[in-house]
């Protein structure tokens, strides 16, 4: 084992203690307005700056992907675009979850998948997946894309589809879980019989909280995702280290 | 009035169709039916049997026939040679009906005396030679059953004769000095066999949107038997010049009252014109003879009612005016702000002032406010609401900072009755220099007020559907105050404390980012007081690599980001780097500890 010097008699000089407000991600709220969220679980702040309406929105901490009007964009934190991708899709699924390289977006009206290659967005038709299927979440694993996608009887289903060539290169049931449902690292977010669920890796499933309709997810950072039923309170969901925590999310400003 | 060739009195047949080229008929449509729909005006015609005092109607067209214009003078009701006034009409004179035109009038019997009587109904056109006799119209004046009349030769058909229900011609009280009234004693005549109660069927009616009137109804009698008659007066009080109406209903029955106040332009107090804003922002003019209402307050809810006054000084006015003194008596009653008087106003100027009426206890209140030498008298009501008494209640007792906690409005019982109030939360921090914790929010509204309906049956108020109200506390020690408030109702508050605690951490990451360790804690301290932190590393064995724990005082850190412009309250996310000579990935955890001015809290942080 090699030695570890820690220079303790210069601390006092050599210490950085920086103090910062907690960020938790940017979200796109109800009412289609993407705002970055400060605080902490249970002590949400929204900040009074919007960064627009967007019809999609993905973020990690360190970019994100916004739609509007098909229009894609890859920004970062501080909404710099990088790059963009013009489609005529009006309902993209965008997921974002570490750095640049990690956006991909899901096309359902034209079955195709765009990723950003770290200089410019690539298109792969996929032909593979049913019509029968919708995806509602999708992620970057190499050079597949993983999608979770959603049958007609809403049984949920993961599959793996090549960057490359389109091709589905397997697929697998997910038991117990049912659709729509959403990746948050390891574990599945889902709703099922008004209930806010997760299925964690190993299989278990446990309620978080009630949801009486159905709900979208979107990524407000690598720790965060924000669940937005049809009706009611949209929540927002924390992960930390073996602790999921469950927030409301603050309406708009009304004032 | 054009000439008649032929005069009421001389002309004998009687039909409906004259030579003259008109037709009346008998018109029970309201003038909306077809020609061809009427029935012919009989040649004779007989009233059902009238009360004197009472009036019956029926409705009558006149068409023109013929292929020319025709231009009627008038209609008159004759009994061989003189006019019966017992028959009326409201066709109009001298106009002119245009070939197949026809014009829809009433024709009334109104008896003034017992017995039978009858009238020929004539219709005189200009340059005919004869007028046109359509009908003879008989009737009988019963005995009064409810008659009324009044006495006041200042007033007009005040004469002690029956007074004729009517619309079209008041009871004119004339010109009466803004400073002055006039009253007139009406006699209530019970004509009929049972008793009468003039609380009943007497009442005076104004304009629902100016409902302040200078007339005023005096005492009524108690029951009038039959046969008997009882008394009341109607004064009319001017306040200001304008021209006033009224209508005193009786027995279904309604009389007009007309009266204009007439002002000093000499400038004195009679001058004054004086009107007072209601709640709604009405105007209103202060009448002498009307109470000035300030509707109604809660009892015991210390929550007034207001009026604003504005006396002004006509600027037709000669001269200033001059008022010594504005005062306001009777329990309830009181003047707010400032008092003007004493002050002299001149011609074209105005003052203002506020009255004010707050009753402890339920009931009607009456007061007098005195401008001057002008007098006005005051009123108001105090009620309990009937909504049930409301409680505030929260879920987390105690409440803790980094809350999303829900309150509750609660009433003692179902209320009968559904109401509207508002919510509020208001936060007062309890750390020196700290104004407000931005995150401390109802959730639903991003904001410190929302509106919640309390439906009939209901034990709470709701909001959106939901009784149980999510709302944050924040990371800022400090009270939280919740007020609700219903109309007609007082104020409810509850005041919960968040004390002061120890530094709370949420999350963390311990990081090795060669050549740094890179410790994050993200937490809150609600009393804004962290100052010494201090690490102590421990191998991937747990054997302390820093026997002694690595101090700092972040005391200035912490200062400057919480008296800063931080926006999340006692939220903050520190960050501690730490450079290491050697392999920093044999470094397996962190123990942290936080101290602030509560006490210490520690965390761990694995790499």
């Amino acid at each position: 084992m090699k030695r570890i010097v820690l220079f303790l008699p210069l601390t006092a000089l050599v210490l950085m203690a920086q103090v910062n407000a907690p960020t938790i991600g940017i979200a796109r709220l109800a009412d289609g307005n993407v705002r970055a969220l400060s605080g902490l679980p249970e002590n949400l702040v929204l900040t009074p700056h919007s960064f627009g309406v967007f019809d999609a929105a993905s973020f990690s901490d360190s970019a994100g992907l916004v739609a509007k009007n098909g229009l894609i964009q890859l920004v970062t934190p501080s909404f710099q675009v990088l790059g963009e991708y013009a489609s005529a899709e009006q309902h993209p699924v965008l997921n974002v979850d570490s750095g640049a390289m990690s956006a991909i977006a899901w096309l359902p009206s034209s079955h195709s998948i765009v990723y950003w290659n770290g200089t410019q967005f690539v298109t792969t038709p996929v032909e593979s997946v049913g019509q029968t299927f919708q995806a509602t979440a999708i992620r970057l694993k190499g050079n597949t894309a993983q999608m979770l996608l959603t049958g007609t009887d809403n049984a949920v289903f993961a599959a793996n589809i090549s960057l490359s060539s389109g091709e589905l290169v397997s697929i697998s049931a997910l038991p117990g879980i049912r659709g729509p449902a959403f990746w948050q690292g390891t574990d599945v977010l889902f709703v099922s019989e008004n209930q806010l669920r997760v299925a964690a890796a190993n299989g278990t499933i446990r309620s978080l909280a009630a949801m009486d309709s159905s709900a979208s997810f979107a990524r407000a950072s690598s720790a965060w995702t924000v669940v937005t039923p049809a009706a009611g309170r949209t929540l927002a969901v924390h992960f930390g280290k073996g602790d999921i925590n469950i927030s409301e999310l603050p309406r708009e400003s009304t004032r | 009035m054009k000439l008649l060739v032929c005069g009421f009195l001389l002309c004998a047949s009687v039909q409906a169709q004259s030579t003259l080229g008109l037709s009346v008929y008998l018109d029970n449509s309201g003038g909306q039916g077809t020609v061809a729909q009427l029935q012919s005006f009989p040649s004779s015609y007989a009233f059902q049997t009238t009360p004197v005092g009472s009036v019956t109607t029926i409705g009558v067209r006149v068409v023109n026939s013929s292929k020319s214009a025709i231009e009627i003078a008038q209609i008159g009701f004759v009994s061989g040679s003189n006019q019966n006034n017992s028959f009326s009409s409201d066709l109009g004179v001298d106009f002119t009906l245009a070939p197949g035109a026809g014009q829809f009038f009433h024709v009334n019997f109104a008896p003034l005396a017992t017995g039978a009587t009858s009238a020929t109904a004539q219709i005189g056109v200009v340059g005919a030679s004869s007028v046109f006799s359509f009908s003879v119209l008989q009737g009988s004046g019963s005995p009064t059953l409810i008659g009324l009349s009044c006495n006041n030769p200042a007033v007009a058909l005040c004469d002690g004769s029956i007074l004729q229900p009517s619309v079209a011609t008041p009871i004119n009280f004339g010109n009466v000095p803004t400073t002055s009234s006039e009253s007139a004693t009406f006699t209530l005549t019970n004509g009929g066999s049972n008793a009468i109660d003039p609380q009943q069927i007497v009442s005076l009616v104004t304009a629902t949107n100016n409902p302040s009137t200078g007339f005023s109804l005096g005492t009524l009698p108690a029951n009038i038997g039959a046969g008997s008659s009882g008394t009341f007066a109607v004064t009319f009080s001017p306040g200001n010049t304008t021209p006033q109406k009224a209508t005193l209903m009786v027995a279904g029955n309604s009389f007009a009252l007309q009266g204009t106040g007439t002002a000093s332009v000499t400038g004195d107090i009679g001058s004054l014109t004086i009107v007072y804003t209601d709640s709604t922002g009405v105007n209103l003019a202060a009448q002498a003879g009307s109470p000035i209402n300030f509707g109604t307050t809660v009892a015991g809810s210390g929550i007034s009612a207001s009026l604003l006054f504005t006396v002004t000084n006509p600027s037709t006015t000669i001269g200033p005016v001059s008022v010594p003194s504005i005062s306001v008596s009777g329990a309830g009653f009181a003047l707010t702000g400032t008092n003007p008087a004493p002050v002299s106003i001149q011609p074209g100027n105005s003052i203002t002032f506020t009255a004010a009426f707050s009753g402890s206890t339920t009931g009607t209140y009456t007061g007098t406010l005195l401008i001057g030498s002008r007098s006005f008298s005051l009123t108001g009501q105090s009620i309990v609401s009937l909504l049930p008494t409301a409680s505030i209640t929260v879920d987390h007792n105690p409440l803790l900072s980094q809350q999303q906690a829900h309150v509750t409005v609660n009433l003692a019982s179902a209320t009968p009755t559904a109401e509207i109030g508002m919510l509020t939360m208001q936060f007062t921090p309890s750390v020196a220099n700290v104004t407000d914790d931005p995150a401390i929010q109802f959730v639903a509204t991003n904001g410190r007020q929302l509106q919640v309906t309390a439906a009939t049956g209901a034990t709470t108020a709701n909001y959106a559907g939901q009784s149980a109200i999510t709302f944050q506390t924040g990371t800022t020690a400090g009270t939280i105050q919740f007020t609700v408030q219903f109309p007609n109702q007082p104020p409810v508050t509850q005041s919960f404390t968040i004390t002061p605690a120890q530094v709370q951490i949420t999350s963390g990451t311990a990081v090795w980012q060669a050549p740094n360790l890179v410790v994050t804690l993200n937490g809150f301290d609600n009393s804004y007081s962290t100052g010494q932190l201090s690490f102590v590393f421990y191998d991937s064995t747990g054997k302390v690599l820093t026997p002694t724990a690595i101090s700092v005082n972040a005391t200035s850190a912490f200062h400057q980001y919480f008296f800063g412009e931080t926006t999340t309250g006692g939220a903050f996310s520190v960050q501690a780097s730490f450079p290491v000579s050697g392999d920093g990935t044999q470094v397996g955890s962190v123990a942290v500890t936080l101290t602030n001015s509560v006490g210490q809290t520690s965390s761990t942080q694995v790499f």
